[in-house]
């Protein structure tokens, strides 16, 4: 009975309070339904207009509409969304950063915590009512273009969703600093600083421990969860270049749509709900106007800018220097310079400086024990090779040595839709078990030969010339990211990297999954252009079907037995440019390698250079009578 | 009724009510006084559930006001900067606060804002200092509060207004049995109204009495002697001090008046008169008895 009369109360206070304030902010609400207004329905009608009358006729209207709806969703409406977060959580919060407002809300008879909830279900109100109309309006104007919304509704829908959600998390994280902070300064300070600085540290300690750890192969992702979980407004931003890249495709952008991006950020807002909450209720109402209500956002915020400035400014230091020991004097430097700063601008003054050292410590030692946990290893990640029979098979996402000259072209490695869209790539996958066996081993004995000789590790600065980026794809499902590189003397061909990436690079598996050559049939050629260097001049032939296949042969038997190493003599010579057919429907290892793509591909054209290194295409050309 | 049990806040390391103990009965004017910094405002804030007590408690009708809504909705507190939400008027802060306390009464709202001079439709931001005061009243008064908090109230309001005031917060007293309780440095302000005073000092409370009780039970003694006699003929007399000027004797003396005139017309006096002494008289005898220099604790 006690319960249910507190509930009916808790109920009633915050129905009042969620009232009151959308009372009080319907200006605000009418002002952002006005700009969403302009930017999204107007935003259609004229990017429709000024389409004219290719509207209709270089796409479909459905999805020109999902495209418009997209570009402008994600490059106006979404920071516009994220601004109205930042003042509304100022307007509707900052009441717990002055003395005499908290006199009055906190001697109300409402509970702190249905005073939350009914500002914080209001801000959203605010923020998703007028979204939500000019999503509608936007429809309407579709519809009048003739867009058929059960064709075009899905993408839009998500996006939208989305948008509602990482606004829904960056609101939520506003008020969770505001709670822990005393003023609305510090809480903007507190806001732009973490979301700024955070991202900022996944970063740049990556790319310190990759300078540090021999085989880390992490390479951070925008979209990443790890790189922004703490951060929602650079969450609700940095993915923005992969949605906007996809946007144009339906398929393609829910492909960009990270489903543990979204599970986590629907978790972090129930948690800094939950946080916020619980932190109110025990707050003290005299911390208003003070500095922090809680001690721990303050030391965390110390931290990530300490370290950020502190390990950016040892990289930028260490450009200066190719054993990495300028990184130390930039670190002390950066670090300190921005404690002192924090502190200063946190504590108003230098009155708490000399206390605050003893958290610049606690920053040093966590740098020293991360120091030495990569430069020990990093509890065997740096000599870790899967043992042969626990692998699938070993995808090579990167390769690079100019030491053994491996720059040479054979056709794009992505393919895409009519539309340009990318559907795949080629990325070289070894997969049968000797030549695992082999990459396995000449792997494990680079790895050896590092630990032998620079262990324990320090700082490398030089990103390397001769760098190589493996994928070990494993029985049990686990994929297995390793990077290596080396600065090596391009007149060297001793180094240890060099000799590894020769056994990868020049296994025949290696070669055919890596080239776009292997992945053709004889019916997809279209013609065959030879183009002569020296004198510019470009002859076309139209092959029958016994010189497509003869053809297509000798190229790929010339690419195989090519030796990494051997130049391609560019004076003088000719290029044979192999054209694709239009709009060509994947079949055998192409079909395969798009994942069972039903639709129409493009392919670029396949170009080799015609030389002393390409007998069998000379041969086959003279046969043919093609070449002069 | 609210009672204080061992109170005790802190601010950092300062404490700001160090284990006080004492009561208000209910429909009592109950007059907080003491210097700046005494805690007077720090025992409203915690008794209206602003803070929360560092130990010990505070208890309005045997219920912790602290995140307590069913304590709050029987309290208001005007602090001594009443706050108003941004550019509202008096009507905003009447919907406001009609959300909130089950007991708001708009015919008295309407009633009050007949009787003190401020304009319904004015923002309260371009209003004096006293009319932001009367507004907070106003608003105050028409939630019908069982307890009513007011710091400071007095200060900023002209003579007019306050008799008004004290004249319109006996009234509700009388009609209601509500509770007021007056946090104020001037003790001149708060005999006229109030029934009981508590004197804070440093956190703590020194004195806590009735006013009459205080008042009747002592009393300033003029009475002249030729000649003079010695001290300890007034023995008789329950004397807190005493200060003699030629053949003048100026006596604060305990007791009834009518048996200290007795004892002192006894003793053949020239001329003889007893005054009634002003609060602010009876702190002082009071506290310098007690060994408090209590001119410096009413600075």
């Amino acid at each position: 009975m006690t319960l249910k009369i507190f509930s009916n109360r808790a109920a009633k206070e915050w129905k009042e309070t969620f009232l009151w304030v959308l009372k009080k902010n319907r200006g605000i609400m009418a002002l952002f339904a006005l700009l969403l207004m302009i930017a999204l329905p107007v935003g259609l009608m004229v990017a429709f207009s000024s389409a004219g009358v290719n509207l209709y006729i270089t796409e479909p209207v459905n999805e020109t509409f999902s495209r418009y709806f997209l570009t402008l969703s994600i490059y106006i409406v979404n920071p516009l969304l994220l601004l109205f977060v930042l003042v509304l959580s100022a307007l509707l919060f900052s009441y717990l950063h002055n003395k005499r407002s908290v006199d009055l809300f906190h001697s109300l008879p409402a509970g702190r915590v249905p005073m939350l909830l009914g500002r914080w279900s209001a801000a959203l109100t605010i923020l998703f009512l007028p979204l939500l109309l000019s999503c509608l309006t936007a429809f309407a104007v579709g519809a009048s273009y003739g867009v058929d919304a059960r064709y075009c509704l899905a993408a839009p829908m998500v996006q939208l969703l989305q948008s509602m959600l990482m606004a829904a998390a960056a609101l939520t994280f506003s008020i969770f600093i505001a709670v822990c902070t005393g003023t609305t300064f510090d809480m903007i300070l507190s806001i732009l600083a973490i979301n700024i600085s955070y991202p900022l540290l996944i970063l740049t300690g990556t790319e310190f421990a990759k300078l540090l750890l021999p085989g880390l192969g992490w390479n951070v992702q925008p979209d990443s969860v790890l790189f922004t979980a703490l951060a929602p407004f650079a969450a609700a931003c940095l993915p923005f270049p992969n949605l906007l890249f996809a946007a144009g495709n339906s398929s393609a952008y829910f492909g960009s749509i990270k489903g543990n991006f979204l599970t986590w950020w629907l978790g972090m807002t129930l948690v800094l709900l939950f946080s916020s909450l619980f932190f109110y209720m025990r707050r003290k109402s005299e911390c208003a106007e003070s500095g922090f209500a809680f001690a721990l956002p303050k030391i965390v915020i110390r931290f990530l800018v300490t370290a950020v400035a502190g390990i950016g400014a040892g990289l930028i230091f260490s450009l200066s220097g190719s054993n990495g020991g300028m990184f130390f004097p930039g670190l002390l430097l950066g670090s300190l310079a921005a404690h002192v700063t924090v502190e200063a601008v946190y504590s108003r003054g230098f009155g708490q400086m000399k206390k605050s050292f003893v958290f610049y410590g606690g920053f040093a030692a966590l740098f020293v024990l991360f120091y030495g946990v990569l430069a020990t290893g990093c509890f065997g990640y740096d000599t870790y090779v899967p043992s042969a029979q626990d692998v699938e098979s070993i995808t090579v996402s990167s390769v690079s040595s100019p030491v053994r000259a491996l720059q040479y072209y054979y056709g794009s490695d992505t393919i895409g839709d009519t539309r340009g869209t990318q559907i795949a790539e080629i990325t070289p996958t070894i997969r049968e078990t000797e030549n695992v066996k082999a990459v396995l081993n000449a792997i494990q004995a680079h790895v050896d030969e590092v630990r032998k000789t620079q262990y324990p590790y320090g700082l490398d600065s030089s990103t390397g010339n001769e760098t190589i980026d493996l994928e070990y794809h494993l029985k049990n499902g686990a994929v297995v990211t390793r990077s290596y590189h080396a600065a090596v003397n391009t007149a060297d061909n001793t180094s240890e990297i060099s000799k590894m990436i020769d056994k990868i690079v020049q296994l025949p598996e290696y070669i055919q999954t890596s080239t776009l050559i292997f992945y053709i049939e004889p019916q997809m050629i279209g013609s065959v252009d030879l183009e002569s260097k020296s004198s510019g001049n470009s002859n076309t032939f139209a092959p029958d079907q016994a010189q497509k296949e003869e053809l297509l042969r000798a190229v790929q038997k010339d690419v195989l037995n090519r030796k990494p190493g051997t130049e391609d003599s560019t004076v003088n010579s000719s290029a044979l440019v192999i054209q694709i057919k239009d709009k060509l429907v994947p079949t055998g290892k192409l079909k395969e390698l798009t994942g069972n793509y039903s639709g129409e591909v493009t392919l670029y054209p396949i170009q080799v250079e015609l030389n002393e290194n390409t007998p069998n295409i000379n041969a086959v050309l003279e046969r043919f009578g093609w070449r002069q | 009724m609210i009672e204080a049990k061992s109170l005790t806040k802190k601010f950092d390391a300062k404490t700001a009510l160090d284990k006080i103990s004492f009561s208000i009965g209910s429909g009592s004017l109950f007059g907080l006084v003491g210097s700046n910094g005494a805690g007077k405002s720090t025992f409203l804030r915690t008794a209206a559930g602003i803070y929360r007590p560092d130990g010990g408690e505070i208890l309005v009708d045997g219920m912790a006001p602290f995140e307590n809504s069913a304590v709050k909705s029987r309290l208001f507190f005007i602090p001594d900067y009443p706050y108003f939400i941004p550019q509202s008027t008096l009507t905003d802060m009447a919907d406001f606060y009609r959300r909130y306390y089950p007991e708001w009464n708009r015919d008295k709202f309407e009633k009050l804002c007949g009787i003190f001079p401020i304009g319904k439709k004015d923002k309260i931001v371009n209003m004096s200092k006293g009319m932001q005061r009367q507004a907070a009243v106003i608003c105050a008064l028409s939630t019908q509060p069982r307890y009513l908090l007011m710091d400071e109230i007095f200060d900023g309001l002209d003579p007019v207004m306050r008799q008004l005031l004290k004249r319109i917060i006996s009234s509700e007293v009388a009609e209601r049995r509500m509770t007021v309780i007056i946090a104020s440095h001037n003790l001149r302000e708060l005999e006229d109204v109030c029934d009981h005073v508590g004197l804070f000092h440093r956190g703590g409370i020194l004195l806590e009495r009735e006013l009459d009780e205080l008042k009747l039970g002592i009393h300033k003694l003029q009475a002249v002697f030729r000649p003079i006699p010695l001290m300890s003929a007034f023995a008789p007399l329950d004397i807190v001090k005493a200060e003699t000027r030629g053949s003048l004797v100026s006596l604060v003396v305990r007791g009834h008046r009518e048996e200290i005139l007795k004892k002192i017309n006894s003793m053949g006096p020239v001329f003889s008169e007893l005054l009634t002494l002003t609060l602010e008289e009876v702190f002082i005898s009071e506290m310098e008895v007690a060994g408090y220099d209590i001119e410096n604790i009413l600075k």
